[in-house]
């Protein structure tokens, strides 16, 4: 490529807030290693700031052409919108993690702060590149810094968790790898858009080996997105890591995961969509299906959240499973639901992770049953407990009912309706569990708060996040428009 | 300079045999280290195919020797930390064993 | 329009309001000296009075501006809410869209007639007054809002509201075991909503024409009239009533929860949830899919029946009067849905005369036994006898909801009773036949329960001494059986408004 041509690829567009946001990473891990100890805070503030620039820079240049740069990169809608999707969510984790560094109970490492910037760099490169070698690098830049960021603690089940994570998650890499050099080999290519081109011919010449790659890559992306039955090393991590760490695996790592997802299978396999995604339909439905029975018999509020976020990765994967039937007219549709949804689920997985921050640093609250040792007074977070629960339940007025709505609409648009069907049917199986800490926390036998709870500092931060996450909840909820009326001008490919 | 022709299938075979054995190492071994090394197996059985890709593929060119350049480097880092891992459990349990980081048995 | 809206809203304000309010502290409440009917969350069950009488005089004035015999929906407005991108340049358009027609203004009424009853006669236990008023309030704007909507999705949204509401209500004021109940009051009815969401998108895309979904019941009953729908809508949208009304054998969450649920929650249960579903069919069964109706009338009809019958029985077997109301409203819906599938605009005039008078009749035994409750602590027939030497005028309201409930001539029971098996004779004479015992049943259930609770031996000293109702709480009794004597004796404006609603039915030969 030369000189010029270079000039002119747009590069602040594709890659500015991906560069931002590795340049602030590497930047914070040097003042963390040059700065005394005292100084416990500074590393996350000035990442904060680092996404914050980020975030703006992303979100001055949500409205602009498309543009593709290098081979490699692009910004197109579902880039950009994810790029400012992921930011505001890292900001969001980052924001109620310095509380839980102030908190005694938790000898939290300041290390974090870097690290949540390289993952947040690695899902960004996932969700914008469109080179399976860059989003390789991109999907393990994100897993590896996870793994160290689950297992940061050193407590013991965090390094179980961790441990567990980095096991199941390298198969999953080591799946996804070897399904996409099947694809190069029959290609000689790396290009998605390349890829693309040639899939129609390449399910012609081969079949055998385009399913085998597909189910390949979709097993290795099935276990980063906890799909049954990949689904085991999920509720180890989650309920080894930190609050804000899990509610990163939740929300940041399964949206740009999903992103992913979507693009790659999508253009690799556009020749076969017939043909292939049939199999993500059966995937969908026996993670719903699985991930809400196992919920079922939950007691521990973390491990309670992770299987249902596994439930949830199946409502998610229903619009993927969609594009067997649909037309490049449809497309948009898919597209939609899906980062609907995405918004929606993250949202609320953050909010409710931050509430349970808070539970555990002054409660220790673990299990279901300890909910009722919360005091009467603190009634604004129980209602925030609760939207959320229902939020994740799709009860109305939350975000989550229109989110499943759409699915639904969308199931019913291409012909896939027993897949809406099973969403709805399986989403009152899931009412039991969600109202089963709702009814704990209103239970009548409340007391009152002596100060028995543990002395701890202030969580501003945390109240603020939990805030914001239960006003986008309802706003989606009873307006879901502002959204939606702005994806309707995303040109999303 | 005389080239020894190997066919492409024996070399993907050879791959697809060795991806198959660690993937078994790594979900059933019970130490943790050899679940470490299965994994780094899985990992270079498809370097292995991505260079025989790259020079015996329908359309040979030097892509995919990058692409296994990165998986290297990639897969390097990501044992680091499993490593340290390993080693920060090890100092809490005495034991490298898979079945000790399994308290939660149902 | 300016009514409806005001009818509407008034009781959603009233709910934001009571949350938003600080609730006040019991800590300054010394033991021993509580006052026993003031209470320190008084204020807001007046926020709930006042916000639920607003509604009920803007019910009158739109009684009163209701233009007869006219099919369109009246008082209509709307407000352009969001758009579903269903592909390239393919929206679909929602809104929030209300109005009423025939069908919907009597229910509509019914619903706020009931919530403002239910304000002015029961009151919670002290400390739950505010969290009672809240979900109550917003219970009753989303069932109104069910009724009135015009749209599919407010229907949709409005319903899954009563169903969020509901649950918090049970469980909130259950008296034991409120959990179970109230799941099951929550997977029962989730589970309805989800086969009705079904059925209506199911309508929606049936009814579409070149990518664009309609969703305002207008033109969906216009283009559906001259288009089939897939027989797996309706048998979705049936399923879902079933669920919806309790229907058996999907009836049990409801005795469940009307067994546990305070005298507000009970009224609100079997007063006006339980006819949301019926409404639905006839809206939505009846109004946009005469076809498949009329292929399914012998389903649906026996389905009727077997629920008139099957509930007379249980309630006959009830041992005390929470469970025989219950049933004897189950027992009402069953010959309601029995007229349904008459297909006639008489059985239709019937089965709306049923749904309104059931929903008056269980409120006013459930106000009139709680009443009993108060002072006996039990509502069990075996501890009851006797009582109308003791307590005369909750004696006679009871027996005046029972012959209400029988069907006597000059009740509003009667005319839908009448025009039910009337309408049925013509079409299906042998379910008619089948449903004139089951009402001979109704009449002996209901005389049994006064007989063994107003006359018979009196057991015990102590029921000798209970007081009687007092005027506060009678009154509300007293209008309750004012409008079940209204409706049956001067039922034609009524009937009238009703009429108009079910103008297409003719073309199908009713």
């Amino acid at each position: 490529m030369s000189l010029y041509s270079l000039l002119h690829a747009h590069l602040g567009l594709t890659m500015g807030p991906l560069s931002i946001v590795a340049i602030s990473a590497v930047l914070v891990m040097l003042i963390e290693l040059l700065l005394p100890t005292r100084f416990l805070q500074l590393p996350v503030w000035l990442s904060l700031l680092g996404l914050l620039v980020a975030l703006v820079d992303a979100f001055i240049h949500l409205s602009q052409v498309p543009q593709y740069s290098l081979h490699t990169l692009v910004s197109d809608g579902l880039a950009s919108i994810l790029t400012c999707l992921i930011l505001l969510l890292s900001l969001l984790l980052l924001l109620f993690h310095v509380d839980e560094l102030k908190s005694q109970t938790n000898q939290f490492p300041r290390e974090g702060a870097y690290l949540f910037l390289f993952a947040t760099a690695g899902a960004l490169a996932m969700v914008t590149a469109v080179d399976l070698v860059t989003l390789y690098v991109g999907l393990e830049l994100l897993s590896v810094s996870s793994y160290i960021l689950v297992a940061m603690t050193r407590k013991r089940l965090a390094l179980e968790g961790g441990m567990k994570y980095l096991v199941l998650g390298g198969v999953g890499s080591a799946l996804f790898l070897y399904g996409a050099s099947f694809i190069y080999g029959m290609t000689g290519q790396t290009n998605l858009y390349t890829i693309a081109r040639m899939s129609h011919q390449l399910w012609l010449l081969n079949p055998a080996i385009v399913v085998l790659s597909f189910l390949l890559m979709l097993c290795g992306l099935g276990v980063k997105l906890s799909l049954v039955p990949f689904h085991y090393w999920t509720p180890d991590a989650y309920e080894g890591a930190s609050a804000s760490v899990a509610g990163f695996l939740a929300s940041v790592s399964k949206s740009a995961t999903f992103a992913m997802t979507l693009r790659v299978l999508l253009y690799l396999f556009l020749g076969s969509t017939h043909d292939v995604f049939p199999y993500v339909a059966a995937m969908a439905a026996l993670t719903m299906v699985a991930g809400n029975l196992l919920a079922l018999g939950q007691n521990k509020l973390r491990r309670l959240l992770a299987v249902s976020s596994v439930a949830q990765a199946g409502y998610l994967l229903i619009p993927i499973a969609l594009l067997a039937q649909a037309t490049p007219n449809t497309w948009p549709l898919v597209y939609n639901s899906l980062v609907f949804y995405l918004v929606s689920y993250s949202i609320v997985t953050i909010g409710a992770f931050a509430v349970l921050s808070i539970l555990e640093q002054r409660y220790e609250v673990q299990e279901i049953a300890d909910l009722s040792r919360l005091p009467r007074q603190y009634r604004w977070l129980r209602a925030a407990f609760a939207c959320f629960l229902l939020g994740f339940a799709g009860m109305p007025l939350t975000s989550g009912f229109m989110g499943k709505l759409y699915l639904l609409i969308a199931a019913l648009r291409l012909h896939e309706l027993w897949l809406g069907v099973l969403l709805f049917a399986v989403s009152v199986i899931s009412f039991y569990y969600y109202l089963k800490p709702i009814r704990t926390m209103y239970q009548k036998q409340l007391f009152t708060d002596n100060g028995e709870g543990q002395a701890v500092s202030r969580q501003t931060a945390t109240q603020t996040v939990i805030a914001f996450c239960v006003l986008v909840t309802l706003l989606l909820g009873v307006w879901p428009g502002i959204l939606l009326q702005a994806f309707s001008h995303v040109q999303w490919y | 300079m005389t080239t020894v022709h190997i066919p492409l299938p024996s070399v993907l075979a050879l791959a697809a045999i060795l991806f198959c054995i660690g993937l078994y190492g790594a979900l059933s071994k019970r130490s943790l280290i050899i679940v470490l090394v299965s994994l780094e197996l899985m990992l270079s059985s498809v370097n292995i195919n991505l260079v025989a890709f790259s020079q015996l593929g329908a359309f040979p060119n030097l892509r995919g020797q990058v692409f296994s350049l990165f998986t290297i480097t990639v897969a390097a880092a990501e044992i680091a930390v499993g490593f340290a891992i390993v080693l920060a459990f090890f100092r809490f349990r005495k034991s490298a064993d898979a079945d000790d980081a399994n308290s939660q048995k149902r | 329009m300016a009514f409806l809206l005001l009818a509407l809203i008034t009781p959603l304000v009233a709910s934001l309001l009571v949350w938003l309010l600080p609730a006040s502290s019991p800590s300054n409440n010394v033991q021993g000296l509580k006052q026993p009917h003031r209470s320190h969350e008084d204020h807001f069950i007046w926020i709930g009075r006042v916000a639920m009488s607003i509604s009920f005089l803007c019910m009158f004035v739109l009684w009163i501006k209701m233009r007869l015999l006219s099919d369109v929906y009246q008082f209509a407005f709307s407000f352009r809410w969001f758009q579903f991108s269903l592909g390239f340049h393919q929206h679909w358009t929602l809104r929030i869209a209300y109005g009423l027609d025939g069908l919907s203004l009597p229910l509509f009424s019914l619903a706020v007639l009931l919530g403002w009853i239910i304000f002015f006669a029961v009151r919670p236990p002290g400390e739950q007054i505010r969290v009672y008023t809240g979900w109550m309030l917003l219970a009753l704007f989303a069932v109104m809002s069910s009724f009135a909507a015009i749209d599919l999705l407010t229907f949709i949204l409005s319903m899954e509201l009563t169903l969020l509401a509901g649950f918090f209500l049970i469980l909130r004021q259950g008296k034991e075991q409120h959990w179970d109940a109230a799941l099951q009051f929550l997977l029962y009815r989730g589970l309805a909503s989800v086969f009705i969401i079904l059925a209506l998108l199911g309508l929606a895309a049936a009814a579409s024409r070149g990518g664009l979904w309609p969703a305002s019941y207008a033109v969906l009953s216009a283009v559906l009239f001259h288009h089939s729908v897939p027989h797996i809508v309706f048998l979705a949208l049936f399923i879902g009533v079933l669920l919806e009304e309790a229907f058996v054998p999907l009836h049990s969450w409801f005795p469940n929860a009307m067994q546990d649920a305070g005298a507000g929650v009970a009224v609100l249960l079997a007063g006006i949830l339980t006819k949301t579903g019926l409404y639905a069919l006839i809206r939505f069964g009846v109004g946009m899919m005469p076809q498949d109706a009329n292929d399914y009338r012998l389903l649906i009809a026996t389905v009727g029946i077997i629920n008139l019958l099957y509930a007379a029985f249980a309630a006959w077997s009830a041992k005390d009067w929470r469970r025989l109301i219950s049933f004897s409203s189950i027992s009402h819906m069953g010959l309601a849905l029995f007229a349904v599938a008459t297909l006639r605009q008489t059985g239709m005039l019937g089965a709306l005369f049923l749904l309104v008078s059931s929903g008056l009749v269980s409120a006013l035994f459930l106000l009139t036994s709680e009443g009993m409750f108060k002072r006996l602590h039990s509502l069990e027939f075996s501890r009851l006898g006797g009582l109308s030497k003791s307590m005369p005028i909750a004696s006679g309201f009871l027996l005046f909801a029972a012959l209400g409930s029988l069907g006597l001539p000059l009740t509003s029971s009667f005319v839908g009773e009448f025009q039910s098996i009337f309408s049925g004779f013509a079409v299906l004479p042998g379910f008619a036949f089948v449903a004139l015992l089951g009402l001979l049943l109704s009449a002996i259930y209901s005389l049994n329960a006064i007989r063994k609770t107003t006359f018979g031996p009196v057991l015990d000293s102590t029921l000798m001494q209970l007081a009687d109702l007092r005027w506060l709480e009678s009154w509300p009794l007293a209008v309750l059986s004012l409008f079940l004597l209204l409706l049956g004796i001067l039922p034609n404006p009524f009937a009238q408004v009703a009429l108009s609603a079910f103008h297409h039915l003719r073309a199908l030969g009713g």
